[in-house]
């Protein structure tokens, strides 16, 4: 599996503070993700703009496939914008908060940086 | 001349299992010639092939007939996911209406045994694919999220494991034909929470050919009474992961185009990839409401002798997903079940039967196909 660069570089800044990167319409204002130049409903130029740092937690999983350690994924709600990513920090529940974060994936992944979200405690 | 009607007029399957060693033409080669005779045709009836096939390289048509007689004519390849040979199905479907051909044989063939992964390849570039979803992952996470939603409990989840694998082993082509307890299916390896390896399909290998024709052959007529398919929202607006927006836009669609509703189904062959898959789509397809997905299968409503039997086949779940082939398989289990002809899994007459595949795995999207066919047995004038 290709594991160079886990995260394209256009998808998140790293800040500080890391932010994940969505389009937003200029002419219908629609909010999409994964950030392109032009609108995904009206085909109008889009603008990259920043999500919000702090998301909400809508579902998430622990996937055990044996070749590594468990990885926990989930998707958060930024906005009107779900977005899946690896989850650190507090177990996961539903309806946590979580914030953006930088993390490294390690060297079974080639050592790149990529977002994370970031679980708060109850 | 326009024909408006499109029969299903014979079926075939190969049993579905893991034979790398294979090729593909062995595998496909006795369904073909199976569904080919059983139809009352010979090769030379068959005016083009549309084959069906995911993740077993290219031309896998043209490969699956080689050695029969059946190139120089249209020889097509349709690859949708999971909803391959469904789509290929609708498109030889729609074809025999419009008069084009008469006779088309369609082919769902698969031999993801030789990917060497028991996993369904997806798209690298994929951003989530990236971060490490797999097919398990996508489908854990609609069953958290069902689970929050609506209470439902593990056992309720396991449950729809227990009902198909029953029936699989009432299925002489089925990959898994051993029944299952609650406990089995609960204590087997989890692979992402909560689905454990028995509520998650396996890949594998299969084949299987239908013949759908301008007219009907020897025994009970079968036809399609409606076809409905769609590509989901291609958007990153929050996707309701609870439901299937897809799965009951389309079904509302297939129903109407064949003027009938859910109440009038009698079987039904729909897309169990996981436990929490035949929950969602039960609900989807107007079975029930939302949540109620669980007591469809305690009451037994569902059930192999229920009102309206759901993967009578044993499903993803029991029969396997070589992915190719899933489609032109529900087909085949429909047209034996209501023709009478499906042996053990037969318990009463079903006149009214539908097939549904949802063809997943792509960001952005609630599923990048679905494929809606009801078929109706004809009562003889």
């Amino acid at each position: 599996m290709h594991r160079s660069d886990v995260v394209p570089a256009d998808l998140w800044e790293p800040g500080p503070p890391p932010v994940v990167l969505a389009a937003r319409c200029r002419a219908c204002g629609d909010v999409s993700f994964p950030p392109r130049p032009y609108c995904p409903e009206c085909w109008a130029e889009a603008e990259t703009v920043a999500l919000p740092t702090a998301g909400t937690l809508y579902t998430f999983t622990t996937v055990h496939t044996g070749d590594r350690a468990p990885l926990v994924l989930g998707y958060a709600d930024f906005g009107e914008v779900r977005v899946l990513g690896q989850l650190t920090g507090a177990p996961p529940r539903i309806g946590a908060q979580v914030t953006v974060t930088e993390a490294d994936t390690g060297p079974a992944d080639g050592g790149s940086r990529r977002y994370a979200f970031c679980v708060s405690e109850p | 001349m326009t024909v408006s009607v499109a029969y299903l007029r014979s079926a075939a399957l190969a049993p579905f299992g893991h034979t790398p060693e294979r090729d593909l033409a062995e595998l496909a080669h006795p369904p073909i010639m199976a569904a080919v005779r059983e139809a009352g045709l010979a090769s030379r009836d068959i005016d083009a092939v549309i084959g069906g096939s995911y993740a077993s390289g290219t031309l896998t048509a043209q490969r699956a007939i080689r050695g029969l007689g059946l190139a120089g004519r249209p020889v097509l390849n349709v690859e949708n996911a999971c909803a391959s040979s469904a789509a290929a199905a609708a498109l030889a479907a729609t074809l025999v209406r419009s008069g084009v051909y008469r006779n088309v044989l369609v082919l769902g063939i698969e031999q993801l045994s030789r990917t060497g992964s028991s996993l369904v390849p997806l798209n690298p570039d994929d951003p989530e694919v990236r971060l490490g979803l797999i097919m398990p992952a996508a489908y854990a996470m609609r069953a958290r999220r069902y689970a929050y939603e609506f209470g439902t409990t593990a056992a309720q989840l396991a449950a729809v494991s227990v009902k198909n694998h029953a029936n699989g082993a009432l299925n002489p082509i089925a990959r898994y034909q051993k029944p299952v307890t609650l406990e089995e299916v609960l204590d087997s390896r989890m692979i992402a929470d909560p689905l454990t390896l028995l509520q998650c399909c396996a890949g594998g290998d299969g084949a299987g050919a239908v013949i759908i024709s301008a007219v009907p052959g020897e025994g009970p007529a079968v036809r399609f009474a409606a076809t409905a398919e769609s590509a989901g929202l291609d958007s990153s607006g929050p996707v309701d992961l609870s439901r299937s927006a897809l799965t009951a836009s389309v079904a509302r669609r297939a129903y109407e185009r064949a003027g009938l509703g859910p109440e009038d189904i009698d079987v039904i062959e729909l897309h169990d990839a996981f436990t929490i898959a035949e929950l969602m789509y039960t609900e989807a397809l107007g079975l029930c409401g939302p949540g109620e997905g669980p007591d469809l299968i305690e009451s037994g409503e569902t059930a192999l002798d229920g009102r309206v039997a759901v993967n009578p086949s044993g499903g993803l779940l029991a029969r396997s997903h070589p992915v190719g082939a899933t489609g032109v398989a529900q087909l085949a289990e429909i047209f034996w079940q209501l023709r009478g002809q499906a042996g053990r899994r037969q318990t009463r007459p079903r006149r009214v039967g539908l097939t549904h595949t949802t063809g997943g795995g792509i960001v952005g999207y609630d599923h990048a196909a679905c494929l809606i066919h009801v078929l109706i047995r004809d009562q003889k004038g």
